[in-house]
């Protein structure tokens, strides 16, 4: 069967600890997005996480233009006025076209507890924003903390290993709205277990490009035990779903 | 394109291409729950794929017990022949006769290496707790598959010297060290060692670097594995098939190598 790949967890940018294999540009992200066979991508700017998100989001948009990728924010709180109170960063989005956000609080220095991003998660929660989150940036106990507080977020766990089944069951079991990205889920059939256990929407392909390859990404899905269906709700459906979007672009 | 990308992206086992995981387990994994760790579940996932034969470490013979890990992949041998090859594994943290004894046993019974985890045995892979095991692989001419990383127990470098020291051993570099970083360790010690191999299995497969050792190491140097049931099978197959490699490179990878070296048919 052929499946379309709509891409999660892609980067553009310069950064900091750069192997040499690696690419930076938007045009070089699109070139081995065709090389693999993927079709879009949602992109965050390098910039935004490692030097500033109002420099980093900003570039986003400028290096993107008329390609098949889709922006993805990335916020604070904004209680120190680098980032727009969250009613009027909602604005912004919605002006410009950004329909989900990322967040770094290990990398950027603040917490996502509610004392500090309530105002912020409480925004994207009843927006239906979906929000990302590397698994480095935070930990198990903070995650079922967010969601406790905030139990119909659309959090997306990125780059979150494959030792996590005894902390990952309990909250997939509470949280509909928890999923988080198949590739560096690399249990073994445990693509077929979680669409068993939670159902195929609770999954969505990423690529970690230009960090890691694409193929194991793919690979991942093309040989999973599941329904065409659900490989096709993977691939490309969960995120479109969230993201709200039918193939336009 | 690559006949190995077209069918990977079509979901099309590999049968007719010689696939063998040079690097793969069994069983229960203390720290983490693994859904499928049965030698049938194991094969079930390599008839998915198209994997002809893995070479299989017990984790509990990597961790506590070497014995009942040995076991384990012995039944595993006689109920998957020609599937399931077996990797003796030994601890250093026993008496050397004991070690040696069990390494003899599992080779005499048909395993076709030796497999050490100088990490989760807390041993130096230099110290002289290894020596026997080394003594052995070497007496033996036997391939030696190791975890190893660029610091720790088993930092790549180390391998340079034990290779000199051993040179009957066909030395795994399992993982090759791990990242991009590992990647250039195992491709200098490569490039030293006329008996050292890179191996390439692991949960973080960062751009590029695949094809960084098959362009400095050699093709015919480079490793296929998959970790299984540690990790799933699937992303090991989808690295080296969407590589920027050619074919041929990726048949030496997945295949050829493993066959030359373990002398599998």
């Amino acid at each position: 069967m052929h499946l379309t790949y709509f891409d999660c967890n892609a980067q553009i940018g310069k950064y900091s600890v750069k192997h040499p294999e690696a690419f930076t540009t938007a045009d070089e992200l699109v070139k081995e997005m065709e090389r693999v066979g993927v079709s879009e991508a949602l992109v965050f700017h390098s910039m935004a996480k490692e030097y500033a998100p109002c420099v980093g989001n900003e570039m986003l948009l400028a290096e993107i233009e008329c390609k098949p990728i889709h922006p993805c924010w990335v916020v604070l709180p904004h209680h120190t006025g680098e980032m727009p109170a969250p009613d009027e960063l909602l604005s912004q989005m919605k002006a410009r076209g950004v329909r989900a956000l990322k967040a770094y609080p290990n990398a950027q220095g603040f917490t996502l507890a509610d004392w500090c991003a309530g105002d912020l998660l409480d925004m994207i929660e009843a927006n239906g924003i979906p929000l990302f989150l590397d698994m480095d940036q935070t930990n198990w106990g903070q995650v079922a903390e967010i969601l406790s507080s905030h139990p119909k977020l659309n959090l997306t766990l990125l780059r979150q290993s494959y030792r996590i089944d005894r902390f990952l069951y309990p909250l997939m079991e509470k949280y509909a709205g928890l999923r988080m990205e198949a590739a560096t889920y690399q249990v073994a059939s445990g693509i077929e277990e979680v669409c068993k256990r939670f159902g195929a929407g609770r999954l969505l392909f990423g690529t970690g490009l230009p960090y890691t390859d694409a193929g194991p990404a793919i690979a991942q899905i093309t040989y999973a035990e599941i329904s065409d269906e659900e490989k096709r709700l993977i691939a490309e459906g969960n995120l479109r779903k969230l993201l709200a979007m039918t193939s336009d672009k | 394109m690559s006949t190995f990308q077209d069918k990977v992206s079509e979901g099309r086992p590999l049968m007719d291409e010689l696939l063998i995981d040079a690097h793969c387990h069994m069983g229960f994994y203390g720290c983490f729950n693994i859904p499928n760790n049965t030698a049938a579940g194991m094969v079930a996932q390599m008839d998915r794929i198209g994997i002809r034969a893995c070479i299989s470490a017990h984790h509990a013979a990597i961790s506590s017990d070497q014995r009942y890990g040995n076991d384990e992949v012995l039944q595993a041998m006689t109920d998957f022949p020609g599937r399931i090859y077996g990797y003796a594994t030994a601890s250093p943290n026993y008496p050397a006769a004991e070690v040696t004894a069990e390494l003899e046993r599992c080779i005499s019974a048909g395993m076709i290496g030796v497999k050490i985890h100088p990490d989760l045995h807390g041993t130096n892979v230099d110290d002289d707790k290894y020596r026997p095991v080394w003594e052995f692989a070497n007496e033996k001419a036997l391939p030696l598959l190791s975890h190893t990383g660029v610091a720790g127990r088993n930092p790549v470098r180390t391998f340079e010297t034990l290779a000199e020291k051993y040179p009957n051993v066909k030395i795994l570099l399992g993982h090759s060290g791990f990242g991009s970083e590992g990647a250039n360790h195992t491709i200098r010690a490569v490039k030293n060692c006329p008996n050292i191999y890179a191996e390439i299995t692991g949960s973080i497969c960062v751009y590029g670097t695949l094809e960084r050792m098959v362009r400095e190491a050699g093709a015919d140097r480079v490793l296929f594995g998959t970790d299984l049931p540690f990790l799933d099978a699937r992303p090991q197959v989808g690295r080296v098939a969407f590589a920027n490699i050619t074919d041929d490179e990726k048949r030496q990878v997945f295949g050829l190598n493993a066959a030359r070296i373990f002398k599998i048919q």
